[in-house]
């Protein structure tokens, strides 16, 4: 069983996440609307993965990782993102993000983020 | 290809996160009066289309991922927080783009969607990105 937490403010944007998921590899999918609820289950689930959007309400995706990782919250993580601006993806690296999944969500691109992080 | 269900339920979604965030931009533009700093207004603002944005180029749906593309950034200019006319009627638009009881979205729309995106995206054009200004104003802010 993979423990997945989605942070993403758009309802519509984790209802499609979830949809694209492929069903048979066990995944067990968590949904936050913003960073304080992303910390909160991610200190209860101790999630395998966090996905994180970049625009939030209080706190930016990359942020995010920085305080998970502050906690010790060994989870892997991606950015799902329309914004990938340069300086976006030079703070994700340097936040320890894993991978970046340019919006919009395509089932191929969510197959493909779940092969570079097994390997 | 999204199922027909599937996409049927994720319009659904989008249009009650049309109508949800609309509203909430009614209520931040009231208080907007009132704050001392208006640019934390404005990012709020800026957040609400910014999250449609989002969830428009999620879906794949280009000409609502152009219009809050639009809006989001209009959002961070000063004449969103004077609530001018255009800020307004793309507001509308965004309200009237909500569940229907008809269940689709009114095709009447395009055209003033279409319309007003290419408005707003001239102003842009003539007075710069203000997303840019907004990153460079964080950064400086930043250091």
């Amino acid at each position: 069983m993979t423990t997945i937490l989605v942070v993403d403010d758009s309802a519509t944007s984790r209802m499609l996440f979830k949809a694209y998921m492929p069903k048979d590899q066990g995944l067990e999918i968590h949904e936050a609307e913003d960073a304080q609820s992303a910390m909160r289950q991610a200190r209860a689930i101790h999630p395998d993965l966090v996905v994180l959007d970049y625009n939030l309400p209080d706190k930016n995706g990359v942020q995010i990782a920085e305080d998970l990782n502050a906690e010790g919250i060994e989870a892997k993580l991606v950015l799902l993102t329309a914004n990938v601006q340069k300086s976006v993806l030079d703070s994700a690296k340097a936040a320890g993000i894993l991978t970046v999944v340019e919006k919009p969500i395509r089932p191929e691109k969510l197959t493909r983020m779940l092969e570079e992080i097994k390997g | 290809m999204l199922e027909d269900s599937l996409q049927s339920t994720l319009r659904i979604a989008f249009q009650r996160e049309c109508r949800e965030r609309s509203m909430r931009v009614r209520s931040l533009l009231r208080e907007l009066s009132d704050m001392d700093d208006p640019e934390t207004g404005r990012r709020g603002l800026h957040q609400e289309f910014d999250s449609l944005y989002g969830a428009a180029r999620a879906l794949n749906e280009p000409l609502m991922e152009g219009f809050f593309d639009a809006m989001r950034r209009f959002a961070l200019h000063q004449l969103a927080a004077s609530c001018s006319p255009l800020f307004q009627q793309g507001l509308e638009l965004t309200a009237a783009l909500g569940p229907s009881s008809a269940g689709n979205i009114d095709a009447g729309l395009w055209p003033r969607i279409r319309q007003l995106t290419d408005k707003i995206e001239s102003i842009m054009a003539r007075d710069g990105d203000p997303i840019t200004r907004m990153n460079q104003t964080l950064k400086s802010g930043d250091s």
